[in-house]
């Protein structure tokens, strides 16, 4: 009785997390999937499913051999798709490295605060989620804009005569980029150094290493899985990004969420449009795959008590 | 030697205690000390951690700073690391002042009281850390690493990670990470804190052992008595942020500075009452609570009318059986508790007064004829000699 209730009960626990990813993750994928390998038609919805439920197992596999990947072809052909590609992984890229450069000496500074300040500077860093953050970019388009906040401030300061042109450049989305995401990167990084116990660093300056060495040695390999945490947090929804680079971009840059919606919206192609969503997502599960496999491999390392 | 005997005039002042080794340069007026802390003073905010302290130790010594918990032990110590500045007065190492010299250049090592070993190295990666730092050649590095390593065997565990370690292991890492760079001072903030009982006195022994044959200078702290008696040179007693007393162990025991000391290390009971005047060599000594006039020995800075306490440690005590030849301090009570420890038996004992005596007995035989009991009426004494005489 009690042996029964309790293999139930390991089953929600275990099983729930599955049926939610089944419900919520896999199904989703596989209809997106099989948009993607249809023809799209005047119809409506606007495509032609290749696969139905009622075909038989064998009548199945010979559509499956029968597939000509059409759409991913085009994908791989057409110039403009792979400038897509290469302009959303360059961009969260940068974004990336940036929010790395300017998050890491913030959240170090947060993490040597004194402690009753630290939940104030927490809430400062999450405090804009409060603010919509369709507003918040609508807001840098005022501030970006040639006769916006920014360029009427360096005119005043005399530095600069003519209006920068800032907005609807690669470096307008940048600049949307970086502010949007910093606090998924800032809050990682502090929740690794904030846990750093701070001997550490002074054993280190006693041991002979002036202060920089003993932050080079221990503090930075010490929170690397802060800064690998916030990287993907950053870079994975960065390089799907569509309303930064809708808003704050020109017409000329396209990235793989804008083509998308392009595709999905203004040409009507949803077959296209799903294979450009699964690309995008191939393309995103390579970095978590490796992370995943980096953990694992510390986390063995670790009980095994080995060098790594 | 304790008893009053007619030699004792002609003999100049007894030992106090067991003595340790032939070490004792802080008598010689002739030596430098090592490390010196001159009138120094730290505050945190409202409280004040360090307080006024002067304090010498000498080289080679195994010094020791023991006090209760926030008496600023620790705030001491880390003023020798670099870790604190002083606030006034000033830490000289050597004859060098150190004031302004960050902990990265000060030829002192410190072994904490988290060990802080750096978890993402091994073993040997956190002994060999120091050893890089002072840009040594690879071979001489892995030498020496070995070496130490070997020294507090933990050779075999060289690759392990600091969380694979015990606490004991963990504690030979820091310390052996400590020591390998052949520090003048080797700092220790309550090293063996985390230990069983056990492994503790083990370590103690150990530590001892490791210390004279190095060579190095100890500055250990801890708020164990027990530990600072058996591995300690010289203690320092703090109590707030001040320096209370500072002595060989057997000197701090036997004659304490004032009640504080006296009850803060060991057992001791006190007697207060006044003095009353002259007895041969030493004093008599009026105690209400005693029930009777005590006899005590020479004591400084006491005249008739003094108000003093006469502190006895329990050892010091005995209860006299009837028929043997009493001692010059007699008191009768009544069997209040006893706590059997195997070693020793330690008797409460009460007084007319209401005042509780312990004393404790060891226990030399296996079998007690007229073994005593609970609630029996006994006589217990103790002689002059014996008590020290308290004025602060
Ligand atoms: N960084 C600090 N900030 C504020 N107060 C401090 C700081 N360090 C120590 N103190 C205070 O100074 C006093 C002495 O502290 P210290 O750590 O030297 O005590 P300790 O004798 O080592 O005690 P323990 O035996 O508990 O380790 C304490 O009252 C403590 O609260
Ligand atoms: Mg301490």
């Amino acid at each position: 009785m009690i042996g029964r209730d309790a293999g139930r009960g390991r089953f929600l626990l275990i099983g729930l997390p599955w049926l939610w990813l089944g419900v919520f993750f896999l199904l989703p994928f596989l209809v997106v999937l099989r948009m993607a390998l249809s023809d799209s038609a005047q119809a409506r919805p606007p495509y032609r499913p290749v696969f139905d439920l009622s075909d038989g197992l064998s009548a199945t596999l010979d559509k499956i051999a029968a597939l000509d990947l059409e759409n991913f072809r085009l994908l791989w052909e057409e110039p403009l798709y792979l400038d897509a590609f290469l302009t959303s992984f360059r961009l969260a890229a940068a974004t990336t490295v940036l929010l790395i450069l300017i998050g890491y000496p913030l959240a170090h500074a947060m993490a040597r605060a004194p402690a009753r300040l630290r939940p104030i500077l927490v809430a400062l860093v999450i405090l804009p989620f409060w603010t919509s953050f369709l507003i918040r970019v609508y807001a840098w388009i005022g501030i970006l804009k040639p006769e916006g906040l920014l360029n009427m401030m360096l005119r005043q300061t005399g530095l600069i005569s003519e209006p920068l042109e800032i907005l609807n450049t690669e470096a307008a989305i940048l600049i949307g980029l970086v502010y949007a995401y910093l606090p998924f990167m800032v809050l990682p990084l502090y929740a690794a150094l904030e846990r750093l116990d701070a001997t550490l660093i002074e054993a280190a300056t006693d041991l002979g290493a002036p202060r920089w060495k003993a932050f080079w040695l221990v503090t930075v390999p010490l929170s690397l899985p802060g800064v690998l945490a916030g990287s993907f947090l950053v870079f994975i929804p960065a390089l799907g990004e569509f309303v930064i680079p809708d808003l704050l971009g020109g017409s000329d840059t396209l990235m793989m969420g804008r083509s998308l919606w392009v595709e999905f919206f203004n040409n009507r192609d949803w077959p296209l449009a799903s294979a450009v969503a699964v690309v995008l997502l191939v393309i995103v599960m390579g970095p978590i795959m490796a992370h995943h496999a980096f953990e694992t491999r510390r986390a063995e390392a670790e009980r095994r008590g080995g060098r790594s | 030697m304790i008893l009053d005997s007619p030699s004792r005039s002609s003999r100049s002042a007894p030992a106090i205690g067991a003595v340790r080794r032939d070490f004792a340069p802080w008598k010689d007026p002739g030596a430098v000390p090592l490390i010196r802390y001159e009138g120094v003073r730290k505050r945190f905010g409202a409280t004040a951690a360090v307080d006024g302290v002067d304090l010498s130790v000498f080289e080679r010594e195994f010094f020791c700073l023991l006090g209760p918990s926030g008496c600023g032990k620790t705030t001491l110590m880390r003023m020798l690391g670099g870790f604190e500045t002083p606030d006034e007065g000033r830490v000289t190492l050597a004859g060098r002042d150190l004031s302004g010299v960050p902990p990265h250049l000060r030829p002192v090592n410190m072994m904490f009281q988290s060990y802080a070993l750096f978890p993402h190295m091994t073993v040997a990666g956190n002994v060999a850390f120091g050893l890089k730092q002072d840009g040594l050649p690879r071979t001489e590095i892995a030498a020496r690493v070995d070496a130490v390593l070997d020294t507090v065997q933990m050779r075999g565990l060289a690759d392990r990670k600091p969380d694979a370690l015990s606490g004991g292991q963990k504690q030979r890492v820091a310390l052996a990470r400590a020591l390998v760079k052949r520090p003048k001072v080797l700092l220790l903030d309550e090293p063996l804190g985390a230990l069983d009982k056990r492994l503790r006195e083990e370590t103690q022994y150990e530590l001892m052992d490791l210390q004279v044959a190095l060579g190095i200078t100890f500055l250990m702290v801890t708020h164990d008595q027990d530990e600072a008696m058996t591995m300690a040179d010289r203690i320092a007693i703090m109590d707030e942020g001040r320096i209370v007393q500072v002595g060989t162990p057997a000197e701090i025991y036997e004659a304490p500075a004032d009640r504080g000391v006296a009850a803060f290390l060991g057992d001791v009971t006190i007697f207060e009452g006044v003095v009353q005047g002259r007895d041969g060599e030493g004093w008599t000594v009026a105690s209400e609570p005693a029930g009777c006039v005590l006899r005590v020995g020479e004591a400084a800075g006491v005249a008739p009318g003094t108000a003093v306490g006469v502190a006895i440690r329990p050892e010091k005590l005995r209860i006299v059986a009837e028929g043997d030849p009493a001692p010059a301090n007699v008191m009768d009570g009544e069997v209040w508790d006893i706590g059997y420890l195997g070693d020793w038996t330690i008797y409460r004992v009460k007084l007319a007064s209401g005042l509780i005596v312990r004393v404790s007995q060891a226990n030399a035989a296996r079998f007690v004829e007229r073994p005593v009991g609970w609630e029996d009426r006994v006589r217990i004494g103790f002689d002059p000699a014996s008590a020290v005489v308290l004025t602060a």
